[in-house]
């Protein structure tokens, strides 16, 4: 029993009103309850991701973030208040997390996501989320979930324009072969897949990007019902075609992406670039 | 052709899509559009040096990666649906 306040309940409670939509039932619900998705990045996305995930009730979430929350962070990230200011988000969003769901588990990773890690931590999991803040992440993220067989759904924001997409594979493209990145240098993205302790975080600071907590909202969302998708065996709605979003016309744009039939990470000639 | 703006390219070309008649190629229709919508959309299709193309910007010709045909030479055709997709990163 769990005992919020000073009524009783049990964790279907929680969940009783999705148990009834017709596509997840007891036995979805199930499904979700016994499903591992890893969630890197506790910002923007990661924040509506992770409540999202939890509020559906996937029964264990590993967040890694190796960030502290500030000041400019509240805009958008719901996740955290004022008073957990100069805390490590990983945790904060754990406990959070907890305070809401406390039927399902978090772990808190407040570190950088590396190729180590990476290699430690994907394949205990069924879906890796992204919901990071530069090209070298999500990099690092497709070179390790496709040798790995592991799904993975990626999302991105700029002011009120945002983007996702799902890389599954065996299935779709990926990421490296969508932007047509095979042949650039791993290094020009900030991030060497074959040094394990390569971290993703960009070596010159970039300049802020605007970023609205509307859009960001939207984005995560949309990833988190991606993940549920996948999860429930509902299908991929994407089918391979990248979905953009514009926030100032409310427009919702899909596009097809040729995959490269030589392409090392996806192609039949694949081959292991993290290990 | 048609032409298709993505993401924020929706907002500095006031549009998401136009037709556009003439461009023989890739960088021809680049400049058709830096003339046409302005400094503003210029600054997101061409590089630092003035050149075409933004290292965040991709470009389609019929949903394939110019960098896949004959890059910034690809010839246009006038059935052509060439999409300008920037990579849209933080999170």
């Amino acid at each position: 029993m769990i005992q919020p306040g000073s009524e009783s309940h049990t964790p279907n409670d929680f969940y009783a009103r999705q148990v009834i939509l017709p596509e997840i039932g007891q036995q979805g619900q199930t499904r979700l309850q016994q499903s591992r998705v890893l969630v890197i990045g506790a910002g923007g996305l990661g924040s509506p991701i992770l409540m999202a995930l939890a509020g559906a009730g996937v029964g264990h979430l590993t967040v890694v973030d190796h960030d502290i929350v500030s000041a400019s962070n509240l805009n958008r990230q719901f996740l955290y208040t004022a008073a957990d200011i100069g805390q490590p988000k990983a945790t904060t969003a754990r406990d959070r997390l907890l305070a809401y769901h406390p039927d399902i588990e978090v772990i808190a990773l407040d570190q950088t996501f590396t190729a180590e890690l990476a290699r430690h931590v994907i394949p205990d999991h069924d879906l890796v989320v992204a919901a990071v803040d530069n090209r070298g992440a999500r990099r690092l993220i497709n070179r390790a979930c496709y040798p790995l067989g592991k799904p993975w759904i990626d999302g991105g924001v700029r002011g009120f324009s945002g983007s996702v997409a799902v890389y599954r594979p065996g299935e779709t493209s990926c990421y490296d072969c969508r932007f047509d990145l095979v042949e650039e240098d791993p290094m020009a993205s900030a991030v060497d897949e074959t040094d394990a302790n390569s971290t993703v975080a960009p070596k010159t600071p970039a300049a802020p990007i605007g970023a609205l907590g509307a859009t960001a909202s939207v984005i995560g969302s949309l990833e988190a019902d991606l993940a549920l998708c996948l999860l429930l065996g509902l299908g991929d709605p994407l089918q391979g075609e990248m979905l953009y979003y514009h926030g100032r016309t409310l427009d919702f744009q899909r596009i097809p992406i040729a995959a490269r039939p030589d392409c090392p990470i996806c192609g039949p000639h694949q081959t292991d670039p993290v290990r | 052709m048609n032409v298709q703006f993505f993401a924020h390219l929706i907002d500095l070309a006031g549009t998401s899509s136009c037709t556009v008649s003439g461009p023989a190629d890739v960088t021809s229709l680049v400049q058709h559009l830096c003339t046409t919508y302005g400094a503003q959309l210029a600054s997101q299709l061409l590089d630092q040096t003035g050149q075409p193309l933004h290292e965040d910007l991709f470009v389609l010709v019929n949903g394939r990666h110019i960098r896949q045909l004959q890059g910034l030479a690809t010839p246009l055709q006038e059935n052509d649906t060439i999409a300008f997709v920037p990579m849209v990163e933080a999170g």
